[in-house]
C-alpha cells in the first residue's frame, strides 16, 4: 500500500483541521489525514471523539475553523489563521462533486421510489437523460442485490435494503471517494451482515473508502488502515494488524477493550 | 310550532336567478382568494425561514396581524379606511379579494412555514451530498414532502376562505348571501331563505373536502 497514486495526487488530504461548536467546545483539534487513493480507512473512536465529524467536513456539511481539506486535489475547504475562507483555484463545489456519502439514518427521500431516489440528482445535476439514468439505476441496485425492487417506496423496504438503497444512490454520481457514516448502526443485528458485504464489495473493487464504523470485524478484514481518534485528535493510526494486536497508546488499548468486551 | 313552511319561496326564478349571480360572485372571489392566497402564503412563508432578517420580520408583523383581528374587521378596514390612507379608490369586489387573500395567506403562511420545518435536516444533508442546490433541494426534496404533510390543513384553510366569502355581503358585493339577503327583505321569509342558503354552501364546500381526501390518498405514500 502507497501512501501517493502514480499522479500523486491523494484522494483525501486534510491538513490541521480545527473546529469547535458553538461555546467553544472543540470537536477537531489539528487533524491532519492523508488517504491515498483505492484506500480503505476505517475511523474509529468513542462517540464524541470527533470521527462523524471530521467525515461531515469532508463532504462539505461543516465548515471548518481552521485547516485545510482537498479532495483530489482540489481544495474544497481551506481557511487561514484569521479565520478567512480562501476558495481559490474554483474547487470549492468540484472537489466535492468526487465525494459520496451514507448516514446512518439512511436519509432517503421517501416520497420516491428507489429508482427516482437514485436518478433525481443525474438527472438534474448532471442533466443525464432520464432513461440513461434509470438504465444505470436498475444497474446499480441489481449490483447491490436489489433487482426487482426499483418501484418500491423506502417505506416498503427494510433497513438494510433501504442502506442499500442509499449506497446505490450515492454511487450514481460517480463518486471517487465514499464515506460511511455509521452506515450500520441504524440496522437490526441480521440486517448489517447484507450492508457489509456490499461495502466490500466496493472496497475490492477499488474504492477510496472512508469508514466510520464500530464493526471490528469489518476494519480487521476490509480496511488498509485503521485510525483511531479520541477527543478530536488522531491518537493512533496503522494498519488493522498494528492497530488491533499491538495499539501502542493507551487510550487505544482501553477502548478496544471496551468494545471487545461488549 | 306554528309556524308555516313555505319552500315554494326557495324554488322560484326570483330566488334562483340571483342566486345564480350570486355563485358567480361566490366562486370566482374564491378562485382568486384561492390563487393569490397560496401564492402570499408560500411567500411570508419562505420569507420568513430563508430571507433577510428584517424581511422576515415584516412577514412576522403581516402574519401575526391577519391571524389575529377579524376577517369581518379587516375587511371592512380595507374597504372604508384604505381608500383614505392610500388614495387609491377600488371597488367593493376588489375591497373583499384583497381582504379575503391576505387573511388566508397569513394563515397558508403559517401552515406552509410548519411544513417546510418539519422536513428535518437530514433530507436537506442528504441533499447537499448529492450535490443538489438548494433550490433543487426545496423543489424536489422538501417541498414535495412539505406538500403532503400540510394538504389536510390546507384543506381547512380553503373552506374557511369559501365560507369567508359571506362576509362581503356586508360591502355589498353581490354573491349568495347578499342576494338571499335581499330576498329575505322582499319576501320576509329568512327561515326557508336561509335555510337554502346554508344548502348551497354546503353543496359547493363538501366536494372540496371530498377532493382533499381523495388526494390525500393518492399521495399517501406506501409503507408509510
Amino acid at each position: 500500500m502507497t501512501a501517493v497514486s502514480e499522479t500523486g495526487v491523494l484522494a483525501v488530504q486534510a491538513t490541521q483541521v480545527c473546529k469547535s461548536y458553538r461555546r467553544g467546545v472543540p470537536v477537531l483539534t489539528d487533524v491532519s489525514l492523508d488517504v491515498a487513493p483505492d484506500q480503505v480507512l476505517v475511523l474509529i473512536g468513542a462517540s464524541g471523539s470527533g470521527k462523524s465529524t471530521m467525515l461531515r467536513c469532508i463532504a462539505g456539511l461543516e465548515t471548518i475553523d481552521s485547516g485545510r481539506i482537498s479532495v483530489l486535489g482540489q481544495v474544497v475547504q481551506d481557511v487561514g489563521a484569521s479565520g478567512h475562507t480562501s476558495r481559490s483555484s474554483g474547487g470549492f463545489r468540484k472537489g466535492y462533486r468526487e465525494v459520496g456519502m451514507v448516514f446512518q439514518q439512511f436519509n432517503l427521500f421517501p416520497h420516491m421510489t428507489a429508482l427516482e431516489n437514485i436518478t433525481l440528482s443525474p438527472r438534474v445535476t448532471r442533466a443525464i437523460p432520464t432513461l440513461d439514468a434509470r438504465k444505470s439505476a436498475i444497474e446499480l441496485l441489481a449490483s447491490v442485490g436489489l433487482a426487482g425492487h426499483e418501484t418500491k417506496y423506502p417505506g416498503e423496504l427494510s433497513g438494510g435494503q433501504q442502506q442499500r438503497v442509499a449506497i446505490a444512490r450515492a454511487l450514481a454520481l460517480k463518486p471517487k471517494v465514499m464515506l460511511f457514516d455509521e452506515v450500520t448502526s441504524a440496522l437490526d443485528p441480521e440486517l448489517v451482515g447484507e450492508v457489509l458485504i456490499v461495502m466490500r464489495r466496493l472496497a475490492e473493487g477499488g474504492m477510496t473508502m472512508i469508514v466510520v464504523t464500530h464493526e471490528m470485524a469489518f476494519a480487521r478484514e476490509v480496511a488498509d488502515r485503521v485510525v483511531y481518534m479520541d477527543a478530536g485528535r488522531i491518537v493512533e493510526d496503522g494498519t488493522p494488524e498494528e492497530l488491533f494486536t499491538r495499539p501502542t497508546h493507551q487510550r487505544t488499548q482501553a477502548f478496544l477493550r471496551r468494545i471487545e468486551s461488549r | 310550532m306554528n309556524y308555516k313552511w313555505d319552500w315554494g319561496i326557495v324554488f322560484t326564478s326570483d330566488t334562483f336567478n340571483p342566486l345564480l349571480i350570486g355563485l358567480e360572485f361566490t366562486l370566482g372571489v374564491s378562485v382568486i382568494c384561492l390563487v393569490l392566497g397560496n401564492i402570499l402564503g408560500l411567500a411570508a412563508a419562505m420569507g420568513r425561514l430563508y430571507a433577510w432578517k428584517p424581511l422576515g420580520i415584516l412577514v412576522y408583523v403581516y402574519v401575526d396581524f391577519f391571524r389575529t383581528t377579524p376577517a369581518l374587521v379587516q375587511l371592512i378596514w380595507i374597504f372604508y379606511v384604505l381608500p383614505i390612507v392610500t388614495g387609491i379608490d377600488f371597488g367593493p369586489v376588489e375591497a373583499g379579494i384583497i381582504a379575503l387573500s391576505l387573511n388566508a395567506g397569513a394563515f397558508l403562511a403559517e401552515i406552509y412555514r410548519g411544513g417546510l420545518q418539519s422536513i428535518g435536516a437530514a433530507q436537506r444533508e442528504a441533499s447537499h451530498v448529492l450535490g443538489l442546490s438548494r433550490i433543487q433541494t426545496l423543489r424536489y426534496v422538501v417541498f414535495p414532502q412539505a406538500f403532503r404533510r400540510v394538504l389536510p390543513a390546507i384543506t381547512n384553510v380553503l373552506i374557511s376562505l369559501l365560507k369567508d366569502t359571506s362576509l362581503l355581503s356586508v360591502i355589498a358585493v353581490s354573491e349568495i348571501t347578499y342576494q338571499i339577503t335581499n330576498r329575505v327583505a322582499a319576501t320576509y321569509r329568512p327561515l326557508e331563505l336561509y335555510t337554502a342558503l346554508a344548502v348551497v354552501y354546503f353543496v359547493i364546500t363538501y366536494p372540496i373536502s371530498l377532493g382533499a381526501g381523495a388526494l390525500e390518498r393518492r399521495l399517501r405514500l406506501p409503507g408509510m
